[in-house]
C-alpha cells in the first residue's frame, strides 16, 4: 500500500506542477511590469513595489483554482492586488514615504524607469524625474484606499465599474475616493502647480 | 445645478462618468461660472499629472525571483500530495472539484456506488494514501464553495458528478 502511495504521488507531481505551473508562470511573464507598476505608485519605493507584487503573485497563485478562466486575468488580479495592498501597506510603517520637501532623488541602478520620450534632452529627462518624484510624494501621502483608486482610475484608467469590482466596492463610494483623494493631490501638489500641472 | 453640486461632481466629470443630463448641465454651468470652471481646470491637471506618471519597471529578473518565490511557498505534504492527486485526475474532474483541486488543498479518489456506500469505500480508498488520517474524514454531498469558507474542521469527502458510467467523484479536502 504505501509503495502504491508513493507511486501515485510521484507520477501526479510531475503533471500538477507543469500543468499550473507553466500556465501561470506565462501570466507572470505577460502582468507583472503592470502589477509591479502599481505597486511601486503604492508604496512609492522599489523594495516595497517588489514584496507587493510578489506576494500578490503567491496569493494568485495559491488562489488560481478560483480564476474563471473566461474571465480577464487582470480583473482578476486587481482584487487580488487591492487586498494585498491594503492589508499590507495599513501594517506597515510609512518609513520609507519621502516628504515633499526632501530632494527628489534619482532611481537606483536596480531598477530603471521607462523613458518617456526618446527625443527629450537631458534637461527634459531630470525635469520629468522631479516631477513624477513630487507627484509620487504627495500620492504617498493619501490614505491607502483613495492611493489605489487614484491609481486604478488615472494610471490604470479603469472605470468607476472596474474599480468599484476591484476594490470591493460600490460606483458611489469609488467617485467618493477619486473626489477626495483628487483635491488631497491638489492641496499637497499646490506649491508645485506651475511646474507640476 | 448649483455650484455646491456641480463641485461635488466636478471629479465625474472629468472622468465622464455621470450621466448625459448631468454632462450637460455641468457643462453649461461651467460656461457660465468662473469659480467652477477653475474648480474643473484644477482637477482636471491633477488627473492629468497622475497619469502622465511615467510606467516604472522592475529589474531585469524580476520574474525569475517571483517564480523563485512561488517555488518557495510550501503546502504542506498533505496539500502537496492532493494538489497532485487532483492534477493527476483532472480531466475526469467535475467544474467544481476541478476548481477546488487546483486550489492546493485536495485530493480527489475515484470510487464506485453512491452516497450511502460511500463511507466504507471513501475511507478505503482514503487509508491507501493517508493511512490512519482516514477516520477523520467528514462528508458532503456537494460543495460550492471552497473548503476553507465552509469553516469545517476535519477533511471533507464530496461526492461529486458522476464523471464516468459506474464511477462516482469523490473530494477530499485537507484543509488541516
Amino acid at each position: 500500500m504505501e509503495a502504491a502511495e508513493v507511486e501515485l504521488a510521484e507520477v501526479v507531481s510531475e503533471g500538477a506542477r507543469s500543468e499550473d505551473r507553466r500556465e501561470f508562470d506565462r501570466l507572470v511573464e505577460r502582468y507583472h511590469k503592470q502589477a509591479y507598476n502599481i505597486a511601486y505608485r503604492m508604496a512609492g519605493n522599489h523594495a516595497d513595489a517588489e514584496d507587493l507584487t510578489q506576494e500578490a503573485f503567491i496569493r494568485a497563485y495559491r488562489f488560481f483554482g478560483q480564476y474563471r478562466r473566461e474571465l480577464p486575468f487582470d480583473s482578476w488580479l486587481y482584487k487580488i492586488m487591492s487586498n494585498v495592498f491594503i492589508d499590507t501597506l495599513r501594517r506597515k510603517p510609512k518609513a520609507r514615504f519621502r516628504s515633499l520637501d526632501e530632494p527628489v532623488m534619482t532611481e537606483d541602478g536596480e531598477a530603471q524607469l521607462d523613458l518617456p520620450d526618446a527625443s527629450a534632452g537631458p534637461e527634459e529627462a531630470v525635469l520629468s524625474n522631479e516631477m513624477d518624484g513630487r507627484i509620487q510624494a504627495a500620492l504617498s501621502t493619501l490614505p491607502e484606499t483613495f492611493r489605489l483608486t487614484v491609481i486604478y482610475a488615472d494610471i490604470e484608467g479603469l472605470s468607476y465599474e472596474e474599480i468599484a469590482e476591484a476594490t470591493n466596492t460600490n460606483i458611489g463610494t469609488v467617485r467618493s475616493r477619486l473626489h477626495r483623494g483628487r483635491r488631497l493631490l491638489r492641496s499637497k501638489l499646490k506649491n508645485y502647480a506651475d511646474e507640476l500641472l | 445645478m448649483n455650484c455646491r453640486r456641480v463641485a461635488n461632481l466636478i471629479s465625474a466629470y472629468v472622468d465622464g462618468e455621470l450621466s448625459g443630463a448631468e454632462m450637460l448641465a455641468i457643462r453649461r454651468h461651467l460656461s457660465e461660472c468662473a469659480e467652477c470652471a477653475e474648480e474643473y481646470e484644477s482637477i482636471r491637471l491633477v488627473k492629468q499629472a497622475v497619469s502622465r506618471l511615467r510606467a516604472v519597471v522592475p529589474r531585469k529578473d524580476f520574474v525569475a525571483a517571483v517564480a523563485s518565490r512561488l517555488d518557495e511557498a510550501r503546502l504542506t505534504p498533505y496539500q502537496r500530495f492532493a494538489a497532485r492527486a487532483a492534477a493527476f485526475l483532472q480531466g475526469k474532474l467535475s467544474p467544481v472539484a476541478a476548481a477546488l483541486a487546483a486550489y492546493g488543498v485536495a485530493l480527489v479518489l475515484m470510487t464506485a456506488g453512491g452516497i450511502d456506500d460511500l463511507t466504507p469505500q471513501a475511507a478505503h480508498s482514503f487509508a491507501a494514501a493517508l493511512g490512519s488520517r482516514a477516520n477523520e474524514v467528514a462528508f458532503l454531498r456537494e460543495m460550492n464553495r471552497p473548503p476553507a469558507d465552509l469553516g469545517v474542521s476535519v477533511p471533507l469527502v464530496v461526492a461529486g458528478e458522476r464523471a464516468d458510467p459506474g464511477a462516482e467523484l469523490h473530494f477530499v479536502s485537507l484543509t488541516r
